[in-house]
C-alpha cells in the first residue's frame, strides 16, 4: 500500500490520528472547533432569547396539551407579538407575576382588551355573544360574572373545563406578562 | 519567575480573601435565601418525634417570624385562615407536626427584592407539600414580607398570591 506522503512529497507529512480521535474531534479539529463554537452560539441564543423550551405539568390544558412527563415539552416563541398583538384562540405562556418569571403558566387568550367575558353554564360569552370553542371537550357548570377588560388585559383561561373553576387558575393578565406563544 | 511567583501568590490570596469576606459578609439578598433554607428545613416534619423536639421545632419555626407577624391563607380547599403572632404560629406548627408526620416542604422558584433602606424586602416563591401516601404534591405561591429584627431577616407577613387577577 502506498500512502499519501508518498506519492506527494511536496505535501507537509501529517501525523496519522487514531479512530477514536477522528470520530471525536474529526479529521480537521480546527474546524471542529469552530463548528462547535458556532453550535452551541447558536443553540445558546435560540433557546435563551428565541424559543425557549417548556415542560407542560398539570392538567389545565387537557386534552391539547397532556401531562406525559418529560415527554410533554414546548417551546414558547419570544419573538410572536414583538410585531403583533396577541389574538383570540393563542396558547400563550405566561410570567407569575411582576416580581418573577416563573412558574410560567400556559393559557389559551378568550377575550381581548376592552371586551367583556362571563361564563354561564360552562359556555363562554364575549360581549353578550356565545363562543365557538372546539378546543374543549369536556365542560363543568362554571359561573363567572362578567368582567370588562381594561385596554391592556386579556382574559386567559385552560382548555380543561371538565374540572371545578376554583381548582383552575384562570383570569387576567396585562401584555406585558405575556411572554410568548406556544409554538405548537 | 520569582516575580511570577509573587504575583500568582498575590492573586491567589486575594481570591482565598474575596472568597472569605463574600462567606463572613453575605450580602442582603444570600442572607435572605439562607434563612429561606433553614426555615424550609425546619418547616419539614420528621416521621417519628418526641413531644419535646416537635415543642422546640414549633418554637424554632416560630422564631422565625416578627413577633406580630401575620399569615394570610387563601387556598380552594382549606378557605381563608388568619394567623396572627408567635404564639398562634407555634400553635399551627405544633398540630401540623402532630397530625402530618413526613410532611416535607420545598421552596422553589424563588425571587426576592431587597428595598432601598435593605431594612425591608419582598420574597415571592412556591412552596411544594409533600405528604406521605399522598401522591401528588401540593403547590401554593407565597409571598413574605420581611424585615430586619435584632440584625436578622424575619416574616412580618405571609401571604397566599394568584398567578391571575
Amino acid at each position: 500500500v502506498v500512502s499519501e506522503e508518498q506519492t506527494n512529497p511536496s505535501q507537509p507529512v501529517r501525523k496519522k490520528r487514531s479512530l477514536i480521535f477522528r470520530i471525536v474531534f474529526g479529521q480537521n479539529p480546527k474546524r471542529t472547533a469552530v463548528r462547535a463554537v458556532i453550535l452551541i452560539v447558536t443553540a445558546l441564543v435560540t433557546f435563551g432569547f428565541v424559543l425557549w423550551p417548556v415542560r407542560i405539568v398539570g392538567i389545565s390544558m387537557e386534552p391539547t396539551y397532556r401531562d406525559k412527563g418529560i415527554a410533554s415539552f414546548n417551546f414558547v416563541n419570544r419573538l410572536a407579538y414583538r410585531w403583533s398583538r396577541p389574538k383570540r384562540g393563542d396558547v400563550v405562556a405566561l410570567r407569575f407575576s411582576e416580581m418573577r418569571i416563573r412558574p410560567i403558566y400556559m393559557k389559551r387568550i378568550i377575550a381581548l382588551p376592552g371586551e367583556t367575558v362571563d361564563i354561564r353554564d360552562g359556555i363562554v360569552f364575549i360581549d353578550e355573544a356565545p363562543l365557538d370553542e372546539p378546543y374543549v371537550k369536556s365542560r363543568w357548570r362554571w359561573n363567572i360574572p362578567p368582567r370588562t377588560l381594561g385596554t391592556d388585559e386579556y382574559f386567559l383561561i385552560g382548555d380543561n373545563r371538565g374540572m371545578r373553576p376554583r381548582d383552575h387558575s384562570f383570569g387576567v393578565k396585562t401584555a406585558d406578562e405575556i411572554l410568548g406563544k406556544a409554538l405548537w | 519567575v520569582k516575580k511570577v511567583k509573587i504575583v500568582l501568590l498575590v492573586l491567589v490570596l486575594a481570591a482565598v480573601g474575596f472568597l472569605m469576606w463574600k462567606h463572613f459578609f453575605p450580602n442582603e439578598e444570600k442572607r435572605v435565601r439562607k434563612m429561606l433554607d433553614t426555615l424550609q428545613k425546619e418547616v419539614s416534619v420528621p416521621e417519628k418525634s418526641k413531644n419535646f423536639a416537635k415543642l422546640t421545632a414549633a418554637d424554632s419555626i416560630a422564631g422565625f417570624f416578627m413577633p406580630n407577624a401575620e399569615i394570610d391563607v387563601d387556598v380552594p380547599d382549606l378557605g381563608h385562615h388568619t394567623i396572627s403572632g408567635r404564639a398562634e404560629i407555634v400553635q399551627i406548627a405544633l398540630a401540623a407536626q402532630s397530625q402530618l408526620p413526613g410532611l416535607r416542604m420545598e421552596f422553589s422558584d424563588i425571587a426576592i427584592q431587597i428595598d432601598s433602606g435593605k431594612q425591608t424586602a419582598h420574597v415571592e416563591l412556591t412552596v411544594k407539600v409533600a405528604v406521605p401516601r399522598q401522591r401528588e404534591m401540593a403547590m401554593q405561591d407565597v409571598r413574605f414580607s420581611l424585615e430586619k429584627y435584632d440584625g436578622n431577616w424575619r416574616i412580618a407577613k405571609a401571604q397566599t398570591v394568584r398567578a391571575f387577577k
